[in-house]
């Protein structure tokens, strides 16, 4: 003991004073502060702290604890590297965790602190302080000053101490946003005040009161075994004093032990806690205790709506129940933080509430999150305030009623309101996590230009991605891989096979993470989105990325089954239907028949009711296979598809989805116009009628390749009309055909282009004007050579013009080109070469295969030297007749 | 760093003036109010044995105990007129440049050419072509065989030779690797390195007509064990320069049989004496006379009372540093009483705070040791005394023949336990 020892207050007054000094002298400054019990000491230091705060001073604490590591025991490089402001005092504690590194850096590099002008409260043991000055004495030459605060409180009054000292700083929100150093920092003086109590009956209370906030403390910094084992001690200890509050206060918190467990089963995790809520109940009722009671039916809540198990529907129900208890007596008035974060988990269970109405259940929970708005201020709770902000903005982002452009524009609001206070240094998770959440509405955002839309995605998932790694949260990191895949698979702008390459570089990433054992469902999603990438891949071989398509559709399909997932197993088999269809490779009436399946598997979910569009968009798809089905019945495959196309259209409404709308009129006019039966003339007219409707929606602003495609598709129509004036049907065919070429350029869509031309070369040839038929075919040819029948349309037309050599050099090489199946073109070429049995062989299988060819047939220029030959007539006669 | 405003060396008026006097960190700048003269200085004799020097430069080692104000008469002997006359002072701390714990003669060596260098440089001076061109051989034939052998330095043209000295020292300070590859490529051409000092010193003493004066302080504050092999190991190095140089060593360095060579070129800083051998009441006036010339050209004498001035001064052992902690302590106390003026209470407030030190440090076998010392004031088992010189407990005084006496504020704390031990056998 010191040979004179002021009071603690005398004391106290001396070590303000001489920081204070230091500080208006500018000078360095070391004061050991040695002591013999940690509750003497804390509260010798809550006293010091409270009067530098009024003195407008701040503390800075470093802790040495056994693990840290040994570059931090360089204390003085530590502050040279993080310098400290001119009102911090350091506070050093633990010493001896950090010897000799500590001793070291103090001795040699002593001058730092006074040219530095630092000021440093070594907080120090007997021992530790033998050591200072025996091993680092030319640092103790300049310690300006050492008190002692050597009390040990008498029992009573230690344990007095010590349990006030245990409720110090702790509450629930509080302790959950503390800094860690400063959690730790918690935890390690209330494991001392521990250690020093003496076991007893006069300390019982105090040791209950500890091991309860430590297990809180330990929750909080998720050290779950440690937390479970200081709740069971208080557990035991109150039950040792039959203190039936503090029992049911220790049951409150294994619950929440329980339900943060990260390892286990969690639905047994749950249950347990469950079980641990409904325990405390017992005791905590809405007379005895009405805060405990609705804070505790808020926990029970929240176990409810976590639940993996039993039915989702009943458990979300049951959470509902809690919460609407809770904020009986979670009242504004009462308890405003915890009204708000009642208020907040209820609109969390509406949210996911899968039963009901949606559009109500999400307007329920936007009605929550803004009451829980009122009270989770950016001052009161800055991190509360962004959490509510960010599930507000999920809950616009899903809302299926109202304005989708605006809900989304909201959501987006509410995201980027977040990220003011989720930023990567108070909550880097959170920040990552909303930055997703702000991605993915960007994504999904219907207004504005797409290409920027997706551009600020990407750049909001590469962002969150910086630190969502896979070490920290590998699901999360293979969900931003994913949604990070989509947005490239969706950009417009940009090379469209780069893109699609970074897209399916994503979903790669992804499926490392998301595996069938850790996130099956995750894992579906992620290869039904690699098969779509695939299926659109415009560079590489067709077949091979088709063929990749499928295979990631079918192990999409292992898990997305339809009991647990209908709708993504519909959308699957959707997407499979559409890798058939395309699928070049293979017998092609095969693969149109199990594309006719996977849709109408599809359809047994997508009802009208259920998702009015996607089933609209199945019946569109399964119209196109029924339209190419190369097998059966023509007419019979062309009415069904006319049909299907119909189907959709009652859903596809020029306000639902305008595009689509016009997608499905102009796929039902390529119906009619390829419809075998009925009148000719009828059909073509209907398919007139759909193009032109088509036309409406279709702009050269809102589509322009599709209205190109539609315009051909239109001069089709005409050029092949039965009806009305031949010339000026021809006529109309040209403009539509120019009108395509507008759009329909080489270097946009260079296999359109040539088709076009070839199209409008016919249409010259039929009236006559060779030169300007020569001219498309040949501009069709120079844009695909090695297409047979626009070789051979301009070796044809070259040949009327008395150009045999050149015409010569582009029917031969018609020959080596034209499919042996295209039998009409073969037809023609036999014609032209006066092979007169081999064109009328190859015209009745073409003729059998589509007989509308009939028409075109009888004034085919092309067919001109068999006109009249009598199996020729008969041919045609024959067709006329079916 | 900056160096303190001039207000903080005005005489305090206040208590809470008089607080920022008595930092005991701060050696004194050249020509501070505050410097207080000593009687029999031995820098007096340093310097006079430098201004008398002829032939080959001079060699000599400063030492003295922690506090007894080395850095102080340092700072004043380079700044001395005559001094700087003769001699063209280049004054640096290993501490600055090396790491204390891992220093051999090849850091200390490479520090004085970055400093001859980079401190001629700074003051104007321009070394001539010939010698830079030497010099940026030398460099040149270093950096490569350095390089090859995976050390990496900024390097290229323009690079100055000061700029590779300092950048090779900071890498040789801060990476292990690089200052192993540093000693295994220097220590077989050290004389190269030699050879470029007395280039350098050659020429500013051309230049100049001075000769090169270097002051290396805080060589006294590795480890033991390391100033050891240092000074044992590499001597005779660290002599070869052409150029004066002062060498601060530790004071069981100066005090150990083995180290004769040092100690007959050495001059000890003793502690001021207060009181003569074996004669504690026998007060010493002149060194009384100088601690209070410490306390009182720092603050007004109404500042504090005469008694605990004078117990100040007796508590202080003659040791400048301990004096400026008792007064700083008791300014803390009066301030905390809120006081005007430090009484005697303050005084001895702060001296407990030094004995309460002592009392953690020393063990039974100590006060055995310290006993004996008080008593007779000799320093008979230096193989037993050298921990306790090392923490202050016993300090040492010089008159003719060297002596010790144990710390005054032990005086309490041996009287107590003095009754209750038996003496230690010689």
């Amino acid at each position: 003991m010191a040979d004179i020892l002021p009071s603690v207050e005398r004391r106290l007054d001396l070590l303000t004073g001489v920081l204070e000094r230091a500080q208006r002298y500018a000078t360095g400054l070391v004061v050991f502060v040695i002591y013999r019990a940690e509750s003497a000491r804390a509260s010798f230091e809550n006293t010091l702290v409270n009067r530098l705060q009024t003195l407008h001073q701040r503390v800075r604490r470093v802790w040495y604890q056994p693990d840290s590591p040994p570059a931090s025991h360089d204390l003085l490089g530590q502050l040279l590297k993080s310098p400290p402001a001119d009102d911090e005092v350091i506070f050093v504690y633990g010493l001896h965790h950090a010897f000799p590194g500590l001793l070291n850096a103090l001795n040699y590099r002593r001058e730092l602190i006074s040219d530095h002008r630092w000021r440093l409260v070594f907080w120090a043991l007997d021992d530790e302080v033998t050591r200072v000055m025996r091993d680092a004495p030319d640092f103790w030459a300049f310690v300006n000053q050492v008190l002692e605060v050597p009390e040990v409180p008498p029992p009573a009054e230690h344990a007095q101490l010590a349990g006030a000292l245990a409720w110090a700083g702790f509450g629930d929100s509080e302790i959950r946003n503390l800094a860690p150093a400063e959690r730790q920092a918690r935890i390690a003086l209330r494991e001392r005040l521990l250690d020093e109590l003496p076991e007893g009956e006069d300390t019982l209370s105090t040791r209950a009161d500890l091991h309860y906030t430590l297990a809180g403390l330990y929750w909080a910094d998720r050290q779950f075994a440690k937390a479970e084992a200081h709740a069971q001690a208080a557990l035991a200890l109150a039950e040792q004093m039959n203190d039936a509050e503090l029992r049911a206060r220790m049951m409150n918190m294994l619950g929440l032990i329980y339900a943060d467990l990260p390892t286990g089963d969690r639905g047994a995790n749950l249950a347990r806690a469950i079980a641990c809520y409904e325990e405390a109940l017992r005791y905590y009722t809405p007379e005895a205790a009405p805060l405990d009671y609705a804070g505790t039916q808020n926990n029970l809540g929240n176990a409810y709506r976590n639940l993996p198990t039993g039915d989702r529907g009943a458990n979300l129900a049951r959470a509902i129940a809690c919460y609407e208890e809770a904020l009986r007596y979670d009242t504004p008035e009462a308890a405003p933080l915890d009204y708000a974060r009642t208020q907040n988990n209820l609109g969390n269970a509406y949210r996911n509430l899968p039963t009901g109405d949606r559009g109500a259940n999400l307007a329920r929970a936007i009605a929550c999150y803004e009451e829980a708005l009122r009270y989770y201020t950016p001052e009161a709770a800055p991190l509360a305030y962004a959490m509510t902000q960010n599930n507000l903005g999920l809950a616009y982002a899903d809302l299926p009623t109202g304005d989708r452009g605006a809900n989304l524009a909201r959501a987006i609001a509410c995201y980027e309101e977040a990220l003011r206070y989720y930023t990567p240094e108070a909550a880097p998770l959170e920040y990552a996590r909303t930055q997703n959440n702000l991605g993915n509405a960007y994504l999904q955002l219907p207004t504005g230009d797409r290409g920027a839309n997706l551009a600020r995605a990407i750049a909001c998932y590469e962002e969150a991605l910086r630190y969502y790694t896979p070490e920290a949260a590998p699901l999360e990191y293979a969900t931003l891989q994913n949604n990070l895949g989509n947005a490239y698979l969706q950009l417009p702008t940009g090379d469209r096979g780069a893109n699609l390459a970074r897209a399916i570089a994503c979903y790669e990433e992804a499926l490392r993470y998301d595996t069938p054992e850790a996130a099956p469902l995750a894992y579906a999603m992620t290869q039904n989105n690699l098969g779509l990438a695939y299926a659109d891949l415009p560079t590489g071989d067709r077949g091979a990325n088709l063929a990749r398509a499928i295979a990631c559709y079918e192990e999409a399909l292992r898990y997305y089954t339809p009991e647990a997932a209908p709708l993504e197993y519909a959308r699957t088999q959707n997407n499979l239907g559409n890798a058939y269809l395309q699928l070049p490779t293979g017998d092609r009436g095969a693969n149109l028949a199990r594309a006719i399946a996977c849709y109408e598997e599809a359809l047994r979910y997508y009802t009208p009711e259920a998702a009015p569009l996607e089933y609209a968009t199945l019946q569109n798809n399964l119209g196109n296979a029924y339209r190419n089905l190369p097998t059966g019945d023509r007419g019979a495959n062309l009415a069904r598809a006319i049909a299907c196309y119909e189907e959709a259209l009652r859903y596809y409404t020029p306000e639902a989805a305008p595009l689509d709308y016009a997608m499905t009129q102009n796929n039902l006019g390529n119906a009619y116009a390829d419809l075998p039966t009925g009148d000719r003339g009828a059909n073509l007219a209907r398919a007139i009628a759909c193009y032109e409707e088509a036309l409406r929606y279709y702009t050269p602003e809102a589509a322009p390749l599709a209205y190109a495609m539609t315009q051909n598709n239109l001069g089709l129509a005409y050029a092949d009309l039965p009806t009305g004036d031949r010339g000026a049907n021809l006529a109309r065919a040209i403009a539509c055909y120019e009108e395509s070429l507008r759009f329909r350029t080489p270097e946009a869509a260079p296999l359109d282009y040539a088709r076009t031309q070839y199209n409008l070369g016919t249409a010259y040839y039929e009236l006559g004007q060779l030169e300007q038929a020569a001219d498309a075919y040949r501009r069709a040819v120079e844009t695909v050579a090695d297409q047979g029948s626009y070789q051979m349309a301009l070796g044809s037309v070259l040949r009327k013009l008395g150009r045999d050599d050149e015409a010569a050099i582009h029917l031969a090489r018609a020959r080596e080109l034209l499919p042996p199946d295209d039998h009409y073109d073969r037809a023609c070429l036999e014609a032209i070469a006066g092979n007169t049995d081999a064109a009328l062989a190859h015209l009745e299988k073409a003729l059998a295969w589509d007989a509308t060819s009939r028409d075109w047939a009888a004034r085919d220029p092309d067919l001109e030297s068999l006109r009249d030959h009598p199996r020729f007539k008969a041919l045609i006669a024959r067709n006329a007749s079916c | 760093m900056e160096s303190k405003p001039d207000y903080l060396f005005v005489r305090a008026t206040t208590l809470e003036e008089a607080w920022s006097r008595f930092d005991p960190a701060q050696p004194l700048p050249v020509g501070s109010p505050f410097y207080v003269e000593r009687e029999d200085n031995p820098l007096g004799r340093l310097q006079r044995a430098l201004l008398l020097a002829r032939g080959n430069p001079p060699k000599y080692f400063f030492t003295g105990h922690r506090g007894s104000g080395k850095s102080t008469e340092l700072n004043r002997l380079v700044a001395d007129a005559a001094i700087q006359k003769r001699y063209w002072p280049v004054k640096f701390s290993v501490r600055d440049e090396c790491d204390f714990n891992d220093l051999t003669h090849i850091e200390v060596l490479l520090a004085m050419g970055a400093q001859i260098f980079k401190q001629y440089h700074e003051a104007g001076g321009q070394m001539k072509d010939d010698l830079l061109r030497e010099l940026e051989t030398w460099k040149g034939r270093t950096l490569t065989r350095l390089t090859e052998k995976g050390a990496t330095f900024e390097s290229g043209s323009g690079v100055d030779i000061g700029k590779f000295f300092l950048s090779a020292l900071l890498k040789v300070k801060t990476e292990h690797v690089t200052r192993e590859l540093m000693r295994q490529e220097i220590a077989p051409r050290v004389s190269e390195l030699i050879g470029l000092i007395n280039l350098m010193s050659a020429e500013i003493l051309a230049q100049s007509k001075r000769q090169v004066l270097v002051v290396i302080e805080d060589m006294d504050k590795p480890p033991l064990e390391v100033s050891r092999k240092l000074f044992e190991g590499a001597l005779t190095t660290l002599l070869q320069p052409v150029c004066a140089i002062v060498y601060t060593v530790p004071v069981a360095i100066y005090f150990d049989p083995a180290f004769v060579q040092i100690r007959d070129t050495s001059y000890f800083l003793p502690n001021i004496k207060l009181h003569e051998k074996r004669q504690r009441m026998q007060l010493h006036k002149s060194g009384i006379r100088a601690m209070r010339a410490f306390v009182l050209a720092r603050m007004a004498d109404t500042l504090i009372a005469g008694d605990a001035l004078d117990e100040a001064v007796r508590n202080s052992g003659g040791v400048f540093r301990e004096i400026a902690h008792i007064l700083q302590r008791a300014i803390d106390n009066a301030l905390a009483r809120k006081a005007a003026q430090i009484e005697l209470q303050d005084v001895a407030w702060a001296t407990a705070q030094i004995r309460s030190g002592f009392r953690r440090l020393l063990t039974q076998e100590d006060y055995r040791w310290l006993l004996e010392v008080r008593r007779n004031n000799d320093v008979l088992h230096p193989e037993h005394l050298g921990p306790l010189f090392h923490v202050l407990a016993i300090l040492e005084y010089a008159n003719g023949e060297t002596w010790c006496d144990v710390h005054p504020a032990l005086d309490p704390l041996l009287d107590e336990i003095a009754g209750q031990m038996t003496p230690v056998e010689a």
